[in-house]
């Protein structure tokens, strides 16, 4: 017994004075408060816990630690997991959006008469459904050969006198294809370099808000081409392909 | 007399702050960044045999390694979240500072947490 008594005794000393030196070594700052409440319990514990062995009731302390922090543990993990996988489905998404508008553009430009393609897609993103993956919408932007591009000027520009809004300034290549001059219809610019810029915008805008007009603007020839191809390829409706023009070539 | 070493350094680099910070303030944060990271490698040293000599305390104390490793991670904890939380303070990012003591009280709390729960639970079993 009186062995028992000089062991405790001995044990909370010794960690008292463990506890002080410690604190010592503190920042004194906000985060004090913190560490000691930590110290403190652990100073209860050596107290109380010889009086379990003494009450004949002998428990393995330092399991029920183990225990504890394993808990915590494995719920910090299964939430971290859960993140992590949102994560990668997000990546895959990006990928596989990445790989279909890639395939898209070359299917596209492999149709007579397209020069360059750039290509978008809405698909089924909600990885829960069934149909993950389904493509919803194809939104096709074609840059025609030159020639076709002087044939659809001709008829845009009859369009624009007409008194077609959207779009604001027309252009020509040159034989050579190289230079282009941009020609406002307000009359006020003359053709610079930044001007084919201010075009694209345009014409995305255009896309984006009223899409029948681009597709009317296209070569009916190319389009069918286009659409009968992407929907054979990709199993897309037709319905859904939303093909327009762009007349100049973004660089 | 490693602490003149220790008090030389932050006094000049006291001055020198005092000088930039009226010339350039974002290099003056740099160099009171780079103070306080030189003076605590000069006393890491001295800091570990501290250490050597807290884990001979807590051998003869009969406390648990894993209770001193949680005090010593939580001590860590502290001090890095402090030094960060005064770095953000002196740049004036008051915030911020707030922000990494945040993190670091929920960081200590976590450790914490299985201490607090043993206690309980050895209390439970004491209880006739």
């Amino acid at each position: 017994m009186i062995e028992f008594v000089k062991q405790w005794v001995i044990n909370i000393v010794a960690l008292v004075l463990f506890i002080v030196m410690f604190e010592m070594l503190l920042p004194n700052g906000k985060m004090k408060k913190y560490i000691n409440l930590v110290t403190g319990t652990i100073l209860i514990i050596a107290i109380i816990s010889p009086l379990t062995g003494l009450l004949g009731k002998n428990t393995d302390i330092t399991a029920i630690q183990v225990l504890n922090s394993n808990n915590l543990e494995r719920l910090e993990v299964e939430k971290e997991s859960k993140v992590l996988e949102e994560e990668q489905m997000k990546q895959i998404v990006d990928v596989y959006r990445d790989k279909i508008i890639e395939q898209l553009e070359q299917n596209a430009e492999e149709v007579k008469g397209v020069k360059q393609a750039y290509a978008d897609v809405i698909f089924n993103e909600d990885y829960n459904s069934k149909n993950f993956g389904e493509i919803k919408r194809a939104y096709i932007e074609i840059v025609p050969e030159t020639k076709s591009t002087k044939e659809s000027n001709g008829d845009k520009t009859g369009k624009a006198a007409g008194g077609n809004s959207s779009t604001k300034a027309t252009e020509e290549e040159s034989s050579a294809g190289k230079s282009i001059t941009v020609e406002s219809v307000d009359g006020t610019d003359e053709g610079s370099s930044v001007k084919p810029v201010g075009q694209v915008k345009t014409v995305n805008i255009g896309k984006a808000s009223n899409t029948s007009e681009q597709v009317e603007n296209c070569d009916p020839a190319i389009k069918k081409m286009l659409e009968d191809r992407i929907s054979d390829v990709f199993g897309i409706n037709s319905k859904n392909i939303v093909i327009s023009q762009i007349n100049n070539i973004q660089k | 007399m490693q602490i003149l070493q220790i008090v030389g350094i932050g006094i000049v680099a006291a001055v020198i702050i005092i000088i930039l910070r009226a010339q350039k303030p974002e290099i003056a944060l740099q160099a009171s960044i780079v103070t306080g990271i030189v003076i605590f490698m000069l006393l890491a040293s001295k800091l570990a045999a501290v250490v050597e000599v807290l884990e001979s305390f807590a051998d003869r104390a009969d406390i648990k390694p894993i209770y001193f490793t949680t005090v010593l991670k939580i001590t860590g904890i502290a001090y890095i979240t402090e030094f960060g939380a005064e770095v953000c303070k002196d740049a004036g990012e008051g915030s911020i500072a707030s922000k990494i003591e945040l993190a670091g009280k929920v960081t200590i709390v976590v450790l914490a947490v299985p201490i607090i729960t043993s206690l309980l639970d050895l209390i439970i079993k004491v209880m006739p």
